[in-house]
């Protein structure tokens, strides 16, 4: 039977029906370019004339220049003078390559081409030939580079969509084979056949698209096949799952590589409903180690209250040591991002903790409804 | 069982009328600066789901004004037409993004205008949104959009008509999604209003997206009404996704009764499609003592079971409703193709022969099937196969040279 299980309708008009209050009126600094060019009518050529960043945080956030001082919004950094920019070291930027095969599935690439951007990647488009590619038929891409000019990548990342016959092209295979400064591969969906032809997968586990897994399984008994996995991350070498599970998996890649809170920011830029750790690592660094720690989810325990009448109740659940938000008696998980902030299941919506003098936890703020929730003190 | 044929009857005159499309052009608009996930996500769905459904065919395709643009800094696009040389779009999909030029652009108002008259749906995601505005199809509708621009639609729009905390918002032509990764749920309530909702479901779970949930969106209109409605002015025009999600609707509330209506004239409307009489056997299960599978469960059968016991089920259905679809075309052609690759010839005749009693004017079909009965060294019945696709394609040439290398051995 299908996994949404039986009709889930639910009531169509009432689901969301949380009993924060949501009338945001707080004006908000500017985050989107579009849309203060909407809003006040004015040509992007001027923006040049506003004065602040944010310090360089190697995200998307860099390329924004705000009209005032304050927070950038994205990661949260206090905004300085443009001129104040030399002062910083320039940074590195990963450089990601993203191999293009005719036929390749547009959301397969389009899902961790949009959280490696963001998340303040470079990426480049590679194929065989520099030849226009067609993405399931729907998409025509110019790639930028072929395989004798393509610059030397940190991470090379496969795709699945007719990935079967190209994953036999020899030639490809032997490029693959020989990008020894490359740290990470990558693969989403049925991409993971490149990877096992080259022998990267030899002696690792790895998962692949549903109906991929035998064809892996078969045609690579070096591979251990993992089934029912989203991501499996073996240190240098993540494979995902099918098609959007590559936003999952790059995700992780973020988590990883830049930490949890900036992969957070990520999906709660692109509402993404994200479930971090969701995920089989095999690897040496886990990002997610203090998720589920007792001791630390601990103290964020109890109702939090607006002046209003507007409520949040947040219980540990002892047995899987998950912190649950009831909601009309519903449980919705959050996640703990690094202290005293939190990710919703909704939305990836952010929760900032405040505490007292004496470290206690005082009040969260959610970026849902900007209000501010006090503890109720008989909780003390 | 009088009433219902008597509707039957009711209905013939009205199907002339129904004006129902095969094709559905399904355009992203595009411009440099477009945020990726905002348009590809959609297509995606659109794409995939096209081989779900075998009412439509989704022909999805890219319009931009520019000749080449970049997306999200790093993709470099050639999109399929220019404003001037685009088709007519069934479906029209703006995007959000670094989008502040193309607002203002006078070219891209004027045809977005337009083709927002043409379309039967529009769909907007993120900052899409303030596409709506030039042509005045903001005002006066409950709408969404991405979390940073709520705010401001706010500051123009009655309060209550802004909606956030869901995933889209379905103001009956025009859906808007919220922000970026929405789209595709945006996306995927469209194609349940059009295709159906199973349909829908079956794209998700083809794109691994456990994430889709129908309730997380708003419908802003009652669905059984609407549906209700249609059924009194026969006149309109209607896509299978309108009786097909008023009637999962009506499922949701337990009346049963209405839910099977709605499904029993899609079925009516919709002859060729399996999804109507997926939703009849979820309607009748718990009323009758032995109902049809549905379409899944029954593939499953054919895949866990083998083809023989799904012959029997075939049968069985077969006696007691005619007119039962259990598999759609596509299922059964990859089912028979696999069993042909994994060398089960037998099974695959069995397959096919049941495809060929379903879909009689599925080509394809019938030389699948006698194809299979050569290999089988059924020369006598592959003959029987051959006269019975000639009674549907007289004088096929891909038929008669398969009899004339029949006749010659």
């Amino acid at each position: 039977m299908s996994f949404l299980g039986p009709i889930h309708f639910g009531n169509f008009e009432t689901q969301y029906n949380r009993p924060m209050n949501t009338g945001v009126q707080k004006k908000m600094t500017l985050i989107l370019l579009t849309f203060q060019i909407v809003i006040y009518g004015q040509d992007a050529s001027n923006m040049d004339s506003y004065g602040y960043v944010c310090p360089p945080c190697n995200r998307k956030c860099d390329n924004i220049k705000f009209t005032e001082p304050g927070i950038c919004e994205h990661c949260n950094m206090e905004l300085i003078k443009e001129h104040e920019l030399m002062d910083y070291p320039k940074i590195n930027r990963k450089r990601i390559g993203f191999y293009l095969q005719s036929g390749v599935e547009i959301l397969d690439l389009a899902g961790p081409m949009e959280v490696f951007a963001y998340a303040g990647y470079e990426v480049f488009t590679i194929s065989k030939t520099k030849e226009q590619i067609y993405a399931q038929g729907i998409l025509t891409v110019t790639p930028d580079y072929n395989l004798s000019d393509a610059p030397e990548a940190d991470m090379l990342v496969f795709f699945g969509g007719n990935s079967v016959l190209p994953s036999k092209d020899m030639e490809l295979i032997q490029w693959l084979k020989s990008q020894k400064n490359t740290e990470y591969f990558f693969s989403v969906c049925s991409g993971a056949l490149f990877l096992a032809e080259a022998g990267i997968l030899d002696n690792k586990k790895a998962t692949t698209f549903r109906y991929v897994l035998d064809v892996l399984e078969e045609g690579y008994p070096k591979v251990d096949v993992i089934r029912g996995a989203r991501y499996v991350d073996n240190g240098r070498v993540v494979t995902t799952a099918g098609v959007s599970a590559g936003i999952d998996g790059a995700l992780h890649m973020v988590a990883k590589l830049e930490g949890l809170p900036k992969a957070a920011e990520t999906a709660f830029y692109m509402e993404y409903d994200w479930v971090p750790n969701r995920g089989m690592s095999f690897a040496d660094t886990n990002p997610y180690a203090q998720m589920n720690d007792f001791s630390i989810l601990k103290q964020y325990e109890g109702i939090f209250k607006t002046e209003g009448e507007s409520e949040i109740i947040l219980e540990l659940d002892q047995s899987d040591g998950q912190l649950n938000m009831v909601l009309n008696g519903k449980n919705h998980p959050i996640f703990y991002i690094e202290k005293d902030r939190f990710l919703t299941s909704h939305a990836s919506h952010l929760l900032t903790f405040q505490r007292d003098s004496e470290n206690y936890v005082i009040e969260v703020e959610s970026t849902e409804n900007k209000e501010v929730f006090k503890r109720k003190s008989n909780e003390q | 069982m009088k009433n219902s044929l008597l509707f039957f009857l009711l209905l013939v005159s009205s199907l002339v009328k129904a004006q129902i499309k095969d094709t559905l052009n399904i355009a992203l608009f595009v411009y440099d600066g477009v945020e990726l996930l905002d348009f590809t996500g959609p297509g995606e769905v659109f794409a995939a789901s096209s081989y779900y459904t075998n009412l439509y065919h989704f022909n999805v395709y890219t319009v931009a004004k520019e000749e080449q643009l970049t997306s999200q800094d790093f993709l470099s696009i050639t999109p399929n037409y220019n404003l001037d040389n685009a088709p007519k779009s069934d479906v029209l999909i703006l995007p959000g993004g670094n989008a502040g030029s193309v607002f203002n652009d006078r070219t891209v108002q004027s045809w977005i205008k337009d083709e927002i008259e043409n379309a039967t749906n529009v769909l907007t995601v993120c900052s899409g949104v303030y596409f709506l505005e030039k042509p005045g199809k903001l005002e006066g509708i409950k709408v969404t959009s991405h979390h940073k621009i709520i705010p401001f639609l706010r500051e123009t729009l009655d309060a209550e008509n802004v909606i956030d905390d869901v995933k889209y918002v379905d103001s009956g032509k025009i859906v808007t999604s919220a922000g970026v990764s929405s789209g595709i749920e945006g996306a995927l309530l469209m194609v349940s209003k059009i295709a159906g909702y199973e349909v829908a479901n079956r794209t998700a779970r083809y794109m691994e997206y456990p994430q889709w949930d129908i309730s997380n969106g708003r419908i802003t209109y009652d669905l059984i009404k609407n549906a209700d409605a249609l059924l009194e002015d026969k006149e309109e025009p209607f896509v299978f996704g309108t009786f097909d999600l008023a009637g999962y609707k009506a499922l949701s509330e337990n009346d049963k009764e209405r839910a099977h209506n709605f499904f029993y004239q899609n079925s009516l409307y919709f002859p060729k499609s399996a999804t109507a009489y997926y939703g009849l056997a979820k309607a009748m299960s718990s009323t009758i003592d032995w109902v049809p599978p549905t379409y899944e469960d029954y593939l499953d059968v054919l895949r866990n079971d083998g083809a023989e016991k799904g012959r029997k089920i075939y049968d069985k259905a077969k006696k007691i409703f005619p007119d039962w679809l259990l598999f759609t075309q596509k299922d059964i052609k990859v089912r028979g193709s696999n069993l042909l690759n994994e060398e089960n010839i037998q099974a695959a005749e069995l397959v096919f022969s049941m495809g060929v009693d379903s879909y009689p004017n599925d080509l394809e079909l019938h030389i699948q099937l006698i194809e299979a009965q050569i290999r089988l060294k059924k020369s006598k019945k592959a003959k029987e196969s051959i006269s019975m696709a000639l009674v549907h394609f007289p004088k096929n040439e891909q038929l008669l040279s398969l009899e004339q290398i029949l006749n010659s051995k």
